[in-house]
């Protein structure tokens, strides 16, 4: 439908790998620079955590609450399903009523599904 | 010459080095200076709101200022706290300016005008914008403060509950525009653009786009009174800089991404003006700057229950709802 040229290398992702490359050595040649060219003055005082005013009193790896962790689990559940929509929206011009009408129903079993975690307070905070 | 120059950008021959390194280098400065020259803007256009001046000390109209802001911080000492991780403590800036450089490879600025052409390029977007909340988890995660630690789940939780929505918004233009391609999607609007059609679509991208890049409203990790400045409380100097280049990258990227999914990107807006296609797609992407700077200036910020509630409760079953609208409608009316 749509007349659209592609140059002769697009399509290969491996051809992406230079820009990648060079993204990261500029980024880390930035910070590298900074590391140089600045005074480096360092004292025990400066280098302790960031508290208000008084030195931190143990790791700040605590537990931490539930709820984050829950939501990372919804979030990987309903991400998959995302994935899922993706070949659903490529191939849709040429699948029968039939495979619309599964996506369908995979579509509100998903959403059936939101509404019951909803139902169990996994999303309150 | 805009053309002599066109047709020998696109006989590009990337195999070689010297081409890549340059093309590379043209966008990371040009990059650069827009960064560095919309917060500039937005410092104005607050200040102008807000009916103040705006910095206006360091070159005629502050023009000057980001400059200076900029070799400021290059000057300042790299400080790493020692309780920290130092490997992923310095990993972590150089995270997220990548991801936040490594997206505007395959933009199309003009037709068949973008570093290099991918025809998912939706998919890649959408990984590598995935792949940014990383960015986020390791500097919170490494600093071993408490502030950035807090900030730095609060930063995340948020980011992936609002990608969600973001990524059923972005497949159900697909959808209706019938191509992974960010150039096919802009052909497909030659006759209307999708913000006519897709409406409240665009409203849920723009709330989703916000949210995504940790702006007022949401702006949650940054909320001084309770935790400082969020995930890069510990960060000084050139560290600090990345995060911010990489936050204000990544607003104007998604300002291109809206203008092209949204507002055709460089289709003209007004066809009998001869104006190049690069002119219309950069007026559109700072129509949707303007709309960042404009909302932060607007609205008090959220409460973090009350961003979760909006994120899960309102924008995902919308977007899940829209979806089966738009493709029921594909499927009765049989569009393509």
């Amino acid at each position: 439908m749509y007349l659209y040229l592609y140059n002769y290398y697009s399509g290969y992702i491996i051809y992406l790998f230079p820009f990648f490359l060079m993204s990261f050595g500029i980024s880390s040649l930035l910070i590298g620079i900074a590391y140089i060219i600045a005074y480096q003055n360092m004292d025990l005082e400066k280098t302790s955590g960031y508290e208000c005013g008084f030195d931190p009193f143990n790791d700040a790896r605590d537990p931490f609450y539930i709820q984050f962790y829950i939501i990372a689990l919804l979030f990987i559940i309903f991400d998959i399903e995302v994935i899922f929509f993706v070949p659903f929206i490529a191939s849709l011009p040429y699948i029968s009523p039939i495979g619309y009408y599964f996506m369908i129903i995979f579509i509100l079993l998903l959403i059936v599904s939101l509404y019951h975690e909803w139902n169990k307070k996994c999303i309150e905070f | 010459m805009y053309r002599v120059l066109g047709v020998y950008l696109s006989n590009f021959n990337l195999f070689k080095y010297e081409v890549i390194l340059l093309s590379f280098l043209s966008m990371l400065v040009f990059l650069l200076i827009s960064i560095a020259y919309l917060t500039l803007l937005e410092r104005k256009f607050m200040a102008a709101i807000q009916r103040r001046r705006g910095p206006n000390v360091a070159g005629i109209f502050g023009l000057l200022q980001p400059l200076a802001d900029g070799i400021k911080l290059l000057l300042k000492e790299t400080i790493m706290p020692s309780y920290s991780n130092i490997v992923i403590y310095l990993l972590a800036p150089i995270f997220t300016f990548f991801c936040s450089l490594v997206l505007w490879i395959i933009l199309p600025f003009d037709i068949g005008r973008s570093l290099y052409d991918i025809p998912l390029g939706i998919l890649y977007i959408l990984a590598i914008s995935s792949l940014s909340i990383y960015g986020v988890i390791f500097s919170g995660w490494s600093s071993n403060s408490k502030y950035a630690f807090l900030g730095g789940l609060r930063s995340a939780a948020q980011m992936i509950s609002y990608e969600l929505s973001l990524g059923i918004i972005i497949l159900t233009v697909i959808l209706v525009s019938g191509s992974f391609h960010l150039g096919g999607i802009v052909e497909s609007q030659v006759d209307v653009f999708h913000i006519i059609t897709l409406f409240p679509l665009w409203v849920l991208f723009v709330v989703c786009m916000l949210a995504e890049t940790n702006r007022a409203p949401f702006d949650l990790p940054e909320a001084e009174a309770e935790l400082v400045a969020g995930f890069n409380v510990e960060y000084s100097s050139i560290a600090f800089a990345l995060f911010f280049l990489g936050e204000y990258s990544n607003i104007l990227f998604m300002s291109a991404l809206a203008s092209i999914l949204f507002l055709g990107g460089y289709l003209p807006i007004l066809s009998f003006l001869p104006l190049p296609g690069l002119f219309w797609f950069v007026v559109k992407c700072i129509m949707h700057a303007l709309i960042f700077i404009w909302v932060r200036a607007t609205f008090p910020r959220f409460r973090y229950d009350q961003l979760m509630k909006l994120g899960w409760k309102f924008l995902l079953p919308i977007s899940f709802s829209l979806l089966i609208l738009e493709s029921t409608m594909i499927v009765i009316f049989n569009f393509y």
